[in-house]
């Protein structure tokens, strides 16, 4: 006994899309239209599976072999049959078609299938649904062949059938007295049994029994193909005509992007990637708003079946989904690289995704007056800060951070901008006492100072107990080659204890004794120190 | 016609960019922006706008780093950091920015940053970009060696962005002309025993809406030149006490030190 499924089921309309020359078109998708017209041909076992219309109008047939191809049109252009990147490729779609419908499901080798029944409506019925879909898949290179049935595997069969379906409804209604099936029957009967998305062995031994369209097919009683074909065909019949129900299995949307674009002649020069490039751009963006993300890592591969992969990074400063922002800031990195030889593939990968955050306008958008945290002003921010790690690379940028630390050198360090505490900043020990002073500038290695300095101190205390003039050096070191410099100590010494803690070997603890000092009379002052132990100077501030 | 000379003359006058000699704040006055105060009175009634020029590069000569050059943009550095959005850029500085220093001449330290390009081109690059936009209050470069071309270009940056534009120049740049909006000499002031603030001795080379200045002195608010008195002449000649162990401890401190762990 069948179950009837009709009445209590919601009423259902699948979309299937075919993609019939998906093997051709994941190479030439994203050419130049002058290439997209010289004949493709894609073989598998040395022999033409798949051609596009200049390779057929030259009379090269499925089936031919390569030298056949070969001999008719010396431009033919071959490729080796590749199903992974069909499947990659329908994956992307099929995430691409996420937008429309979080009901999607790949059909191996190439339709996908979606349930519309619940977005029609949004999208302002079928056909303006069936037009967004398919002027979608033109513009980034796919030709498509959309239809509708009840079940989704009546739709598929519609689909891969090839012919143009003689009866479509927009809207199937149903009353009562007859069944979904009668419908999907109904649709379909004028399809060849072969349609059938079935074993060929079924098909042909239906074919010699004379039945050459479903029409016939479903005359027949399904207890009697139960016993000549087994349970599994009556199941593909009952689902097929929705008399049992037919779960299927959906995506998930995907946590990363992406996407490539091969070149059919080798590209090598970088300038000839702008258009590639901003049509992976634009995909990006379409996938990050249908999405409501955003991302900070753009990652481009240029690769060449003879040489390694280039790989170059675009870095952001927050996760943005801004076409014109990674546009400018890949043309930008772009422009650095040199050395790329050939190149016969580009690809972009994004795998870091946030969520989109969505930020109302500034109110005083366009006058003079901007807050201290406008909107503007931060993502103005963002794109300075994004062009100068582009171009100068993500190190050579840092910020400023005081760090709870008395030694000079561990007093401060760099904040690497995209580091979430550079927003937040680190005032640990900032309302401490008064310290004394220091420079504006430090030296990153404290710098011995040569032997040939001479030292005096400024408050030397005469025997009369009256201050000296001054500039007059009492000598520590001194040498008579290379050119003498006359340092006067003036304040100091401030005492700063150097890391004992970290130390393990108390014998190396040492301390510095460190000084403001003029140096040769020019009025520059210097923040120099001496080690307790060997009593050498060196040179550790500026104070500019 | 002679009676309508006058009132040619008056309106000659307002035009915008007449300046009277006599006039310093003439430019100010008829629409030109008010500078970003420096600080120091003496420096702000030198300069037309009162400040720092808010358009144009600021250039400051000097030859010997160390006499108070960053020193005198800081008060005009932490205004800025404090009541503007924006970055402090410091473009390949010679020397590393000292965060506490400059945290204790009042900058904000999340506004600071320092950029270091691998080269001239990128450094300009930098800088102009930097200028361009609007979203830097002040740029700070210190360029290897840049020629007035360069110079004007970044003029012309600076205008559309309106930040704070200061070039850090050698002396002997002055000799060369630059299109610079205000060019200054730096010259280190000697210590003297008696005065215990560090100074600087200032000549504005040129300047909009005035003639090229003496040199007068910026004093700083700042102890740098106060001498500690060195007893290690009088601690050596006492043998009980030589000098190797002379160290100052502040009597505060050293109770702490010691009564911390008794208690």
């Amino acid at each position: 006994m069948v179950s009837r499924s009709d009445n209590v089921a919601p009423q259902t309309l699948w979309l299937c899309v075919h993609l019939p020359m998906l093997p051709v078109e994941v190479f030439t998708r994203g050419l130049q239209t002058e290439d997209i017209r010289r004949p493709i041909v894609v073989l598998a076992q040395r022999k033409v599976r798949f051609l596009n219309l200049a390779a057929h109008a030259l009379g090269i047939d499925i089936g031919s072999s390569l030298d056949t191809a070969l001999t008719l049109s010396s431009q033919v252009v071959s490729f080796e049959r590749n199903e992974q990147k069909e499947f990659s490729t329908l994956s992307h779609l099929a995430q691409w078609a996420y937008q429309f419908t979080p009901s999607v499901t790949i059909r191996t080798p190439d339709c996908l299938l979606l349930d519309i029944s619940g977005c029609l409506k949004l999208f302002g019925g079928l056909e303006t649904l069936k037009t967004k879909i398919q002027q979608g898949l033109t513009k980034q290179g796919y030709e498509s062949i959309l239809t509708t049935n009840m079940t989704p595997m009546a739709a598929l069969c519609l689909a891969t059938s090839n012919r143009k379906p003689q009866v479509e409804r927009d809207k199937p209604e149903l009353d009562g007295n007859k069944s979904r099936a009668f419908y999907v029957a109904s649709s379909l009967e004028h399809l060849p049994v072969n349609c059938l998305q079935v074993d060929k062995k079924i098909i042909e031994s239906l074919q010699q029994m004379g039945i050459a369209d479903c029409k016939a097919l479903f005359a027949l009683p399904k207890s009697g193909l139960n016993r000549r074909f087994g349970i599994y065909f009556v199941d593909y019949l009952q689902r097929l005509l929705g008399e049992k129900s037919d779960p299927q299995k959906f995506i998930n949307p995907d946590p990363k992007f992406i996407n490539d674009v091969t070149f059919l002649t080798d590209v090598n020069n970088t300038a000839s990637l702008r258009f590639p490039i901003n049509r992976l751009i634009s995909e990006l963006a379409e996938f990050l708003t249908v999405r409501q993300l955003a991302t900070n890592h753009l990652s481009w591969t240029l690769s060449h079946r003879n040489h390694s992969d280039r790989n170059f990074n675009i870095l952001l400063a927050n996760p943005v989904n801004e076409h014109d922002m990674f546009k400018s800031l890949t043309l930008l990195k772009l422009e650095q690289i040199k050395d790329v030889k050939e190149i016969d593939n580009l690809s972009l990968a994004v795998n870091n995704l946030f969520p989109a955050v969505n930020l109302s306008g500034d109110l005083f958008h366009g006058t003079s007056f901007q807050q201290k945290d406008s909107v503007k002003g931060q993502q103005q921010a963002d794109m300075l800060l994004n062009k100068l790690r582009t171009r100068l690379g993500p190190g050579s940028c840092y910020g400023l951070s005081a760090a709870n630390d008395h030694r000079p050198e561990k007093a401060w360090k760099p904040v690497r901008l995209d580091q979430k505490d550079y927003w937040q900043p680190n005032r640990v020990g900032m309302a401490s006492t008064p310290e004394p002073a220091r420079p504006m500038m430090l030296l990153s290695q404290p710098k011995l100072l040569p032997a040939t300095c001479e030292f005096s101190s400024a408050g030397k205390i005469s025997d009369k107990a009256s201050v000296k003039p001054p500039f007059q050096p009492s000598s520590f070191h001194s040498s008579s080659r290379g050119s003498k410099h006359q340092l006067t100590l003036l304040k100091g010494p401030e005492r700063i204890d150097f890391g004992w803690w970290d130390e393990e070997d108390l014998n190396k603890v040492i301390t510095r004794d460190y000084y403001v000092a003029t140096i040769d009379n020019q009025g520059s002052l210097l923040w120099i120190f001496q080690y307790s132990n060997d009593k050498r100077w060196y040179l550790h501030g500026i104070f500019s | 016609m002679e009676q309508k000379q006058p009132q040619d003359l008056q309106k000659t006058l307002e035009k915008a960019g007449m300046w009277r000699a006599s006039h310093l704040h003439a430019g100010y006055q008829s629409g030109q922006k008010q500078g970003t105060p420096t600080g120091f009175k003496i420096l702000d009634e030198q300069l037309s706008g009162s400040g720092w020029p808010a358009e144009g590069i600021t250039e400051l000569l000097y030859e010997h780093a160390g006499i108070g050059e960053i020193r005198l943009l800081a008060p005009a550095l932490a205004n800025l950091s404090q009541q503007q959005a924006g970055w402090i850029l410091w473009i390949s500085p010679p020397y590393i920015p000292y965060a506490p220093a400059l945290t204790a001449a009042g900058i904000d330290l999340t506004s600071i940053l320092v950029i270091n390009p691998k080269n001239q081109t990128d450094s300009l690059w930098a800088m102009e970009q930097a200028l361009a936009s609007t979203s830097c209050c002040a740029v700070l470069a210190w360029p290897k060696n840049i020629n007035d071309k360069q110079v004007r270009r970044l003029q012309v940056a600076s205008k559309s962005g309106e930040s704070l534009g200061i070039l850090f120049r050698p002396m002997e740049s002055v000799r060369h002309a630059s299109p610079a909006e205000l060019r200054i000499e730096l010259t280190g002031n000697h210590y003297s025993p008696l005065v215990e603030h560090s100074s600087l001795d200032i000549k504005i080379v040129k300047r909009r809406g005035g003639w090229p200045t003496e040199k007068f002195t910026i004093d700083f608010d700042d102890k740098l030149h106060q001498i500690t008195p060195d007893f290690s002449e009088m601690a050596f000649r006492n043998p009980n006490n030589p000098a190797s162990d002379l160290v100052f401890i502040d009597p505060q401190s050293s109770e702490d030190r010691h009564g911390f762990p008794l208690r």
